[in-house]
């Protein structure tokens, strides 16, 4: 059960990473991988933050801005200088790779004895359920700090849910919808689309950084390689959701990335439980999505074949 | 609507999975790694690697060794169960609430960030690390004596005034030494400071280029030899560690002698290595996990550096970069061994 809660609270935190590569790659249709750079960004900000004596939620926030100046450079460059978005992205990543190590320093920041976003919630947790506090659930003892953690997680991403819910259907938000549906018509009716392609990556990258910025506080450390391999799992997330919530209105596509990204965290959960060779752990996350992706329209498939017979 | 109830149920039922799969800790929790595990007389150990490295696979195998030595058998004494999280800090953590939720009677943590995490996150479970270069840059106590009570373990820190010294026997009027070292490894950087504090004390200037990727490596070592370096004193770190051919290379080419801290690269041509390497820092490990073990408590074992060096010498490449060496030599190390020229590549 510990388990369970634990990898739906690392699959939350990741679901903010999987909102940011939504926005970039469903949205605006923007292949953007700052996504690897900006997520140690957030993670590096926050972490040198703390340490320099912060508060936790102004370094938080803090890294939430950092993300977005990032995505905001990645944007203009290929609005202004019309540099292909792939290479704009890898421009900015590789350039905030040496950012990062100036940021921090050094190449990782330990957060071990510092005060966190984390440790404010086990500090509620031994304020309302006592110190040390196990609850029972059917059957498994849970520690309450371990629940709390995951309460505070889940607000946290329906927070952000709803908020980019709602700002997705201000005049703005429909504007940037408009931009990366069909660009042509959304100029025509005046709006300027490079100011909402900087807008909406740099919007992207501030939940990417935010993700990683709750990360390294929940694992206490910031490493300037860990966003290696994140735009891949977030962009994974993503489809996954969208394989099993078919809809596409807004609402469900949100809803989709954030339960895509819980469910890919539970299977890699279920992989590792299971004791299989540890050096077939990512082939075995690779056939995970597999099916994952695939099982959907199978099983569409056989209810069509159903309704003819 | 009716879509989002689907994926709500996909998630129920791959919990479920979850849940069945770990039926058989129920009722034990968290609190059940506090307690002894009353499953016989077999330690349950996991070992748990970051990436995939050469210096973490010498790690592993050093605690495997150190463990046969005490005449423990996998299966009968011990299981041993591996986690690699293949360089991935999303499935480290998921790593860290797989172990975190079973018992298990030690936990070996190899390399820095796994040794932070389990820090966080297993605060219950007793831990042995290795292949940290420095563990109080990592946050992981103020001292070597003052530490985490459920934690302790060997620094993989190398012998950097006994490299230095030993360079400066065989090269009496060396001035210049170079190294590659990588920037986002924190024990690379360390390393790299305090060879640079050995070498400065010797009145050697030490010449360090950096590499981010195994590509940058061999640009690295031929920048150093541009930069008329006398000899190579290479650090140890994950990246030079697995492209060290491209290293040597350039200093079979340049004809500029290769000095090294991990042994295994005695056969691919170094003159010397002063070698605390991670094998070594394995069995050490395994030594003290087996104390742990038989129920010295982890709080009172300080972390300590690799205690036994190796001082290996090559005549066969020292002559092929033109070095005499001084019998000297010998005095000075007494430990100094000759690697036999049959086991040269």
């Amino acid at each position: 059960m510990t388990l369970l809660i634990g990898s739906i609270t690392i699959g939350l935190i990741l679901a903010l990473l999987a909102l940011g590569i939504f926005i970039s790659f469903r949205i605006f249709d923007f292949p953007d991988i700052t996504a690897e750079g900006s997520f140690t960004f957030g993670a590096s900000i926050a972490a040198s933050l703390i340490v320099a004596g912060i508060n936790p939620v102004a370094a938080t926030a803090l890294a939430f801005v950092g993300g977005m100046l990032a995505g905001a450079a990645t944007g203009f460059i290929h609005t202004r200088f019309k540099i292909n978005p792939l290479l704009s992205g890898i421009l900015v990543m590789t350039a905030l790779y040496s950012v990062n190590l100036h940021v921090m320093g050094k190449s990782n920041v330990p957060l071990l004895s510092q005060n966190t976003l984390f440790t404010w919630f086990e500090d509620f947790s031994n304020n309302i359920s006592g110190k040390d506090a196990v609850v029972n659930l059917i059957g498994w003892s849970v520690p309450a700090r371990d629940l709390w953690t995951l309460c505070f997680c889940l607000l946290i991403i329906i927070a952000c849910s709803l908020l980019l819910f709602w700002f997705f259907r201000t005049n703005i938000g429909t504007a940037m919808r408009a931009t990366g549906d069909n660009d042509q018509m959304i100029r025509a009716l005046g709006v300027n689309t490079k100011v909402m392609i900087i807008a909406g990556v740099a919007l992207s990258n501030g939940f990417i950084a935010l993700s990683g910025s709750m990360l390294a506080q929940f694992q206490g450390f910031a490493d300037v390689q860990m966003g290696i391999g994140m735009m891949v799992w977030g962009l994974a997330s993503v489809i996954i959701g969208e394989a099993l919530i078919s809809e596409n209105s807004l609402g469900m596509v949100i809803a989709g990335a954030v339960i895509g990204a819980v469910l890919f965290r539970l299977l890699v959960a279920i992989a590792l439980r299971w004791g299989m060779n540890p050096n077939d752990l990512k082939l075995i996350t690779a056939g995970f999505v597999f099916i994952a992706l695939v099982l959907p329209g199978i099983m569409k498939k056989t209810k069509k074949i159903k309704l003819i017979q | 609507m009716k879509s989002f109830f689907s994926g709500i149920l996909a998630l129920f039922i791959v919990s479920a999975i979850l849940l069945l799969s770990d039926i058989s800790n129920r009722e034990k929790g968290k609190d059940a790694l506090r307690q002894k595990p009353t499953s016989g007389t077999m330690f349950k150990l996991a070992l748990v690697h970051y990436v995939d490295s050469p210096n973490s696979e010498d790690c592993e195998k050093g605690i495997r060794k150190a463990l046969a030595d005490k005449k423990l058998v996998e299966g009968v004494d011990f299981s041993l169960k591996i986690f690699n999280a293949q360089g991935d800090i999303a499935t480290l953590n998921s790593i860290a609430e797989s172990v975190g939720n079973e018992t298990w009677d030690l936990v070996f943590a190899l390399s820095t960030p796994t040794t932070q995490l389990f820090a966080k996150k297993l605060q219950g479970a007793k831990i042995v690390f290795t292949n940290v270069g420095d563990p109080q840059a990592a946050g992981l106590g103020k001292s070597y004596a003052d530490h985490l009570s459920n934690l302790c373990g060997i620094s993989t820190m190398s012998d950097f005034d006994g490299l230095i010294k030993l360079v400066q026997t065989l090269h009496p009027r060396i001035k210049c030494v170079g190294t590659v070292f990588t920037p986002v490894e924190l024990n690379s950087v360390s390393f790299k400071n305090n060879l640079d504090i050995s070498a400065k004390k010797q009145g050697i200037k030490l010449v360090a280029v950096p590499a981010n990727s195994a590509t940058e490596v061999l640009d690295a070592a031929n920048s150093l030899v541009a930069q008329r370096i006398e000899a190579f004193c290479q650090i140890s770190d994950n990246l030079t560690g697995s492209s060290s051919a491209a290293i040597l290379k350039v200093s079979h080419d340049s004809r500029i002698p290769y000095y090294s801290f991990v042994t295994p690269q005695m056969k691919q041509g170094a003159v010397a290595v002063c070698g605390r390497d991670y094998f070594e820092a394995g069995v050490e490990a395994g030594q003290m996990g087996i104390e742990i073990l038989s129920g010295t408590n982890p709080a009172t074992i300080p972390y300590r550096n690799v205690e036994k060096t190796n001082y290996i010498i090559s005549l066969e490449a020292a002559r092929f970069f033109k070095i005499v060496v001084p019998d000297q030599v010998f005095k000075t190390f007494p430990t100094l061994t000759i690697m036999k020229p049959s086991s040269q590549k």
